[in-house]
């Protein structure tokens, strides 16, 4: 597959991604490194003051009061606070969607696609170890990950369980559900020194097809006012806005603000021939000129009781 | 909790694993719950700790009686060593430190 420039690759989303040349420009630069100080292990203000003995400054990113940028650092995985599992590496976008969720402690909540667990396990720091997570992932490689990062991280409230997810059986129900689904990653792209993009694999029918699929079935687990968040990390209206128009076609799920308070889009009214429910607006597109990390879509959704 | 049949791969954490004839804490399990052990402790400087795991064993008296227990850095808990007469022997997991790890650590720096 040929290279392309962000210009060339995203140009179909030209009208829908606004100043779309600030966009392409921004993703000239590299995905800044974000961690989060894991509070099931380490304290923020210990974490912070004996890595800035050592040169190592985290920049706070408000409003979230565990996740930092780092800044001249290039491999968080070396550091001995890594392997103790007092920080994680993960992108700011990830880290929204489970603080979308709002798990609290004592919920009962499935993490539908978890592996590698980075927001498996700030769910649990979230729930302070209580309740419990079903941290389901169907790909037998990606278990190996998703167990170690849990272990080194110090959570202990999760079941790890292997089912398709959209099979996942309906006997068992939830509190809330994350539904991080695989997607095309088109948010995960940045051009690089060469200042093109090697693109990903379009989304075809069966990565679509999936994607309804475990949102319906996402729903179906959730106890009468439970919550859930649908999530990628793509620009694709049809695995995102979509998704959710296919939701609420085929259940009566209710959109609600994501009330967090970082620079976002709301979702679309409509793509190309088709036009989306009114409260699809509420979800929120990320992209990365306006919060500097993964672009990322996140939809919130209740299941009224 | 409608869960009980839910078919698991795994669940919580590792607390102890089956030796010959011991039960050895987990390095995860000492990780989490070593800051509120109050006893089978030894607590090594950052030189001691990197000749623990670079040779796997340091000599010396630890002031703690023959058997497995906790190694904290100074007041960080790494993990589990087994404790005997004149001897530590580490068992910490290989993936805990790289050669990396000391470039970052005060102790790494010169060597």
């Amino acid at each position: 597959m040929i290279n392309l420039t962000p210009e060339d690759y995203f140009s179909s989303y030209s009208a829908m991604i606004p100043d779309f040349a600030a966009f392409c420009g921004k993703l000239a630069d590299p995905l800044p490194l974000h961690l989060r100080i894991n509070t099931l292990k380490a304290s923020v203000t210990e974490t912070r003051v004996r890595l800035e003995h050592r040169g190592i400054f985290l920049v706070q990113e408000k409003p979230l009061p565990m996740v930092f940028r780092a800044q001249n650092l290039s491999q968080p995985g070396h550091l001995l606070e890594f392997s103790l599992g007092h920080l994680h590496s993960q992108a700011l976008s990830s880290v929204l969607a489970a603080l979308a969720l709002g798990p609290q402690p004592g919920d009962v909540v499935l993490d539908m696609c978890a592996a590698p667990g980075s927001k498996t396990s700030l769910l649990a720091q979230l729930m302070e170890n209580t309740g419990t997570i079903v941290a389901n992932d169907n790909r037998p490689n990606r278990l190996i990950p998703l167990r170690a990062n849990l272990k080194r991280l110090g959570v202990t409230n999760t079941i790890l369980v292997r089912y398709p997810g959209q099979h996942l059986p309906k006997r068992f129900t939830f509190d809330r559900i994350l539904v991080d689904v695989p997607c095309s990653a088109e948010g995960t792209l940045r051009a690089g020194a060469q200042g093109t993009i090697r693109p990903p694999l379009p989304a075809g029918e069966k990565l679509l097809r999936l994607q309804r699929d475990l949102i319906l079935r996402a729903f179906d687990l959730l106890n009468p006012g439970g919550t859930l968040v649908y999530s990628t990390c793509t620009y694709n209206p049809e695995e995102n806005e979509s998704v959710v128009q296919f939701l609420l076609e085929n259940r009566e799920a209710i959109i609600q603000p994501v009330a967090l308070d970082l620079p976002h889009n709301p979702g679309l009214n409509r793509w190309k021939e088709k036009a989306y429910e009114p409260s699809i607006k509420q979800c929120w597109r990320i992209y990365p000129h306006q919060l500097d990390t993964v672009g990322f879509f996140l939809a919130r959704v209740v299941r009224g009781s | 909790m409608n869960l009980a049949s839910l078919p698991v791969k795994s669940v919580g954490l590792p607390l102890l694993r089956q030796k010959k004839t011991q039960l050895k804490p987990t390095t995860a399990a000492l990780q989490l719950f070593g800051p509120h052990a109050n006893k089978n402790i030894v607590s090594l400087a950052l030189e001691q700790l990197r000749e623990l795991v670079e040779k796997k064993e340091i000599k010396g008296e630890f002031g703690t009686s023959p058997g497995y227990v906790i190694v904290a850095a100074e007041t960080t808990i790494i993990g589990c060593a087994l404790s005997l007469p004149g001897r530590l022997i580490s068992q910490f997991p290989r993936h805990l430190f790289t050669e990396q790890t000391w470039e970052y650590l005060p102790a790494g720096k010169g060597g």
